[in-house]
């Protein structure tokens, strides 16, 4: 049984424009530097309970949350949850440098964008770290359960299906970042 | 015969054994074999911290042990002391932590018992090379 726990989608620019998780257990969305736990909690149930409401479909389980989200912020200012941007500069840094060496080994370069050596995951004993970049140079990294062996297939669908016709299709996309929730309605469909 | 490559790197993360056994596999400078092993170490550290699985839940998370790609593998065993073994194998290998333990204790026999061998510093011994190479060819 595939377990998945979370999915990060990283654009050209090296920034996260999408994160969502499933079943992460140590979620860097409610980790807040300096604050009591349950304020933590209340934060995430306020931030869920307000994407419930956008939802008008009647679901199961109610939506995760999905960062970044332009929901919460209040207008003018962005609200920066900085442990989630750290956590997810260390994630890029880890699959880009592990999308190097393997470049390098196969003797093939180009950070430009297309993966030309083939990275495809890594695993831990834990969890699996399941990655794919498109030619342009956006990157899906989707974390599992250790026994999936792949989810190429799955990923490159998500961009093909998914990515390219309800984000690059929009004509309200702009390259930098804030994913908008467009993705969000239709992934659910999947 | 389809081990194509191995390093060793020590608790540092520093190189000590570098040695290529077919040439399916890119031919790397020195210097590029260094910054390598680094960089490996590096992700390495980082992949227990960003797993999304609790020290609870899951048990501890011993960093990573294999690299997928498209045309090869990349093995990784660590030691209780910090040493890494890795290895770049065909994608057909699943399992290789049994030759990277008997590695290790090769490792162990032909360099920790070395009264000559400074510890952390690079493997120069012609014993290890030719066991390694039996080793290598046997499985």
């Amino acid at each position: 049984m595939t377990i998945i726990y979370n999915i990060y989608i990283f654009d050209r620019h090296c920034e996260c424009i999408f994160y969502t998780e499933w079943a992460s257990q140590n979620s860097p969305l409610t980790a807040r530097s300096g604050q009591s736990a349950d304020a933590a909690t209340a934060q995430t149930t306020a931030r869920g309970a307000s994407s419930d409401a956008q939802d008008r479909r009647s679901l199961d389980q109610p939506r995760p949350t999905v960062w970044p989200s332009s929901a919460n912020s209040t207008h003018g200012s962005l609200q920066r949850n900085l442990p989630m941007e750290e956590h997810a500069k260390l994630v890029y840094g880890v699959a880009f440098s592990t999308r190097n060496i393997v470049n390098k080994l196969a003797g093939k370069d180009g950070p430009q964008g297309g993966n030309p050596g083939g990275f495809m995951s890594f695993a831990t004993n834990t969890y699996r770290m399941h990655y794919y970049e498109s030619p342009t140079g956006v990157k899906f990294i989707l974390n599992t359960d250790p026994g999936t062996t792949s989810m190429q297939q799955v990923l490159e669908m998500i961009y093909r299906n998914i990515y390219v016709e309800y984000v690059t299709k929009n004509p309200l996309f702009n390259p930098n970042p804030a994913k908008s929730t467009p993705i969000e309605n239709d992934y659910f469909r999947a | 015969m389809a081990i194509h490559s191995v390093f060793i790197i020590n608790k540092a993360g520093g190189l000590i054994y570098n040695r290529d056994y077919s040439t399916n596999i890119a031919k790397l400078s020195s210097n590029e074999a260094l910054i390598l092993a680094g960089t490996f170490h590096g992700i390495h550290a980082l992949a227990s911290r960003i797993s999304p699985v609790s020290r609870s839940e899951g048990g501890k998370d011993t960093g990573i042990q294999t690299i997928d790609t498209a045309n090869f593998r990349i093995h990784c065993y660590q030691t209780a002391t910090g040493i890494k073994f890795i290895a770049v194998t065909d994608p057909s290998y699943m399992q290789l932590s049994d030759v990277l333990a008997r590695m290790y204790g090769l490792y162990s026999d032909y360099a920790l018992k070395n009264p000559f061998h400074n510890l952390e510093m690079p493997v120069r011994s012609e014993l290890f090379d030719t066991k390694l190479q039996q080793l290598i060819q046997s499985s």
